[in-house]
């Protein structure tokens, strides 16, 4: 123990003896995210291209008008209808797994037609993501059309004519919690930019130990009557402290300028914050043992830290990104964390739904550490 | 004992043996691409043989015996320091690596220090040492936890003369003190100054190992008199293997004592003047182009 404690000890002195590289190392991801945060704070996200809208459809009234309308849905080009019960769908949508669930109350076809002949407007109940608002809203104009057109064709025939006026009003409910909270841009522009400082974080842990190789320092410790497991556990130690150190920074910042907060677990949040920093130190760990020089390892890990992050939805919410790029994020550690610090954060995730972010994380971190641990050139 | 380790299709140790005497100060000599990294770092245990064993004091060494590398002091040829960290900072973190007791450790550290002449620079950054300096702190950090054997591979490399001295001094109070030394390098000069015995590689393979005088006897010329002619003169009869280059005259004599006033009668005989002349004992080069058939640094 004394050992680690020392090898923490003289990694924190050398961090702490280059205060350029120490402020750089906590500004940049702070700016970043204060950046990104500014300008995602209050903007929603944005559809991407022909990709087609998932919607939840659960309809308590089995009238002819509304089969119709979920009819002409379905025969939509931007849409992919998935039908489910009310409790299912709104689940869903608050578990993040959908954007939007179209909820159809009993009767509500026959109201909206009564609705074109100046009767009351039936109440539509649509349960939506706010993280996901262009998506929902896209949702919301395909759906206006469906129900226009078997609502028209209801109360005029099959005569072309279109009703004049919204014979519907949508009540919506947007599932996160507190459930009138918006998506909260900033928090997941910190979150995101707080993974990428970690990750770079990673990559200076990793040309470090490579840089110690070359200048001959490794063959001194190897020659310490010390092993080699304590080495490489020693410096993913310290490297896991002062990833943690520069998560905590940058979300303090995020929370006392941008005022986001933790709806949800806050044990959560800080599990989820002590795993992504450990797979970090794993991260560097693995650079170091696959890599042969400093240059060609650092150019390789930025390249590796940048994909993660444009597909894990660091950056930008995934969602964006084409069903594929979807599912390959979910390979990456940088999904998973971002995914649960926007759960903790805005979405009101408890602590049992942060878990399953905490243990892939650690996962990855075990693999990355293995994977060092086999493959490190002790005797370089 | 009998130690071989090959990398690829090249055999960088080929069964070298020896053994060094407590209190001994062992020079390990040979040109670079010698063998002499690879054989220290299988001695100080951070490479294991393929097949031969190291054991200080009766204690097997190799990678998996830490306790057994506690014996060791090692200096590696590269300043292995944390630059932007104090000279005690750097001390201390080893000293913590070899499990040294916080009690015990300002002490050893003031006193490695002072062996090595930079206790007025304890609390300095290290990148603001000169070469030598760095190269004695490199020493000094080898010393903290007393070990039975102190390697030192190469660690003159690249230092200034003043510097070289100065870690000179430092190893000669070492080996007064009788601490084991294993020293390695391919400058002879340190060698012949500072070992009792001497062990030659070559291509990875243990030419000769003993003391310096038994090294020199191996060669046939023990001594050489160079002498600076006033005038060209008939060296036609000369009794001793002669060279001559323009008017510089070199003679290799097997006694000194005994040679040197019947070539300085036969010169005489010959009318020959002279400017100068110097007398030359054998050194280890003319034994390792013996052994080699090359020089050192070629």
């Amino acid at each position: 123990m004394n050992i680690l404690l020392a090898i923490v000890k003289k990694d924190f002195k050398l961090y702490l003896s280059d205060r350029k590289a120490l402020i750089i190392s906590f500004a940049v991801p702070v700016l970043i995210a204060t950046f990104l945060g500014g300008v995602l704070g209050s903007a929603s996200n944005k559809p991407a291209g022909s990709t087609k809208f998932d919607v939840l459809v659960a309809s308590d009234d089995n009238g002819p008008v509304t089969k119709d309308i979920v009819k002409n849905m379905k025969e939509s080009d931007v849409l992919n209808v998935k039908e489910e019960s009310a409790d299912d769908a709104r689940k869903q949508v608050k578990d993040g797994k959908s954007a939007i669930a179209v909820i159809f109350p009993k009767d509500f076809g026959k109201g909206a037609v009564s609705a074109m002949a100046g009767g009351a407007k039936p109440k539509l109940d649509t349960v939506t993501d706010p993280a996901k608002s262009m998506e929902t809203m896209a949702v919301k104009g395909a759906l206006t059309q469906s129900v226009m057109r078997a609502v028209s064709k209801a109360a005029f025939g099959d005569t072309g004519e279109r009703a004049a006026r919204l014979p519907y009003e949508i009540q919506d409910v947007p599932q996160s919690a507190p459930e009138t909270e918006a998506w909260s841009g900033s928090a997941h522009a910190f979150a995101g930019m707080g993974m990428q400082g970690l990750l770079f974080w990673g990559i200076e842990l990793a040309m470090g130990l490579m840089r110690e190789k070359r200048e001959g320092i490794w063959k001194r410790l190897r020659a310490a009557p010390t092993s080699p497991s304590t080495q490489l556990l020693g410096r993913g130690l310290s490297s896991w402290v002062r990833g943690l150190a520069v998560l905590v920074a940058t979300f303090t910042v995020g929370f006392l300028v941008f005022h986001f907060s933790i709806k949800g677990s806050v044990v959560g949040f800080g599990l989820i914050c002590l795993a992504a920093a450990a797979m970090t130190s794993g991260f560097g760990l693995f650079v170091a043992a696959l890599g042969r020089t400093e240059e060609q390892s650092r150019g390789l890990a930025i390249l590796a830290v940048l994909m993660m992050m444009m597909i894990g939805g660091g950056w930008f919410p995934s969602f964006l990104m084409p069903g594929w790029v979807q599912n390959v994020a979910k390979a990456t550690p940088v999904k998973w964390a971002v995914d649960g610090f926007d759960g903790v954060m805005w979405r009101g995730w408890g602590l049992e739904a942060a878990l399953p972010a905490v243990g892939v994380l650690l996962g990855f971190a075990a693999i990355f550490s293995a994977i060092a641990y086999r493959r490190f050139q002790w005797e370089s | 004992m009998n130690l071989r380790k090959r990398f690829g299709p090249i055999e960088a140790v080929s069964d070298v043996s020896f053994t060094i005497p407590k209190g001994c100060c062992f020079g390990l000599l040979g040109p670079n691409g010698a063998g002499k990294t690879t054989a220290i770092s299988m001695i100080c245990g951070t490479l294991d043989p393929d097949s031969g064993s190291v054991s200080i004091l009766g204690e097997p060494i190799s990678t998996k015996n830490p306790h057994g590398r506690r014996q060791i002091g090692y200096v590696p040829q590269e300043i292995a320091l944390y630059e932007p960290l104090t000279a005690h900072d750097n001390l201390r973190f080893f000293g913590a690596l070899y499990g040294i007791d916080d009690n015990v450790l300002p002490a050893r550290m003031s006193s490695a220090l002072t062996t090595v002449g930079l206790d007025d620079r304890a609390d300095e950054p290290v990148k603001n040492f000169s070469g030598g300096m760095k190269r004695r702190l490199n020493i000094a950090i080898a010393l903290l936890h007393e070990p039975q054997l102190l390697v030192l591979d190469e660690p003159t490399v690249g230092v200034d003369p003043q510097s070289r001295n100065a870690i000179f001094d430092a190893l000669l109070a070492l080996k007064a003190k009788g601490t084991t030394l294993l020293y390695t390098t391919h400058y002879m000069e340190e060698v012949e100054r500072l070992c009792d015995r001497v062990a030659v590689m070559d291509h990875g393979k243990l030419m000769a190992e003993d003391s310096q005088q038994n090294l020199k006897k191996l060669i046939p010329t023990q001594s050489r008199v160079t002498i600076d002619l006033s005038e060209a003169v008939d060296m036609e009869g000369c009794p001793w293997p002669l060279t001559l280059e323009e008017l510089k005259l070199t003679l290799d004599v097997k006694d000194m004592n005994a040679d040197l006033p019947e070539v300085l009668n036969w010169l005489k005989s010959k009318g020959a003047t002279y400017q100068s002349l110097e007398t030359q004992k054998a050194s280890l080069e003319e034994v390792f182009l013996h052994l080699t058939g090359r020089a050192l640094r070629d």
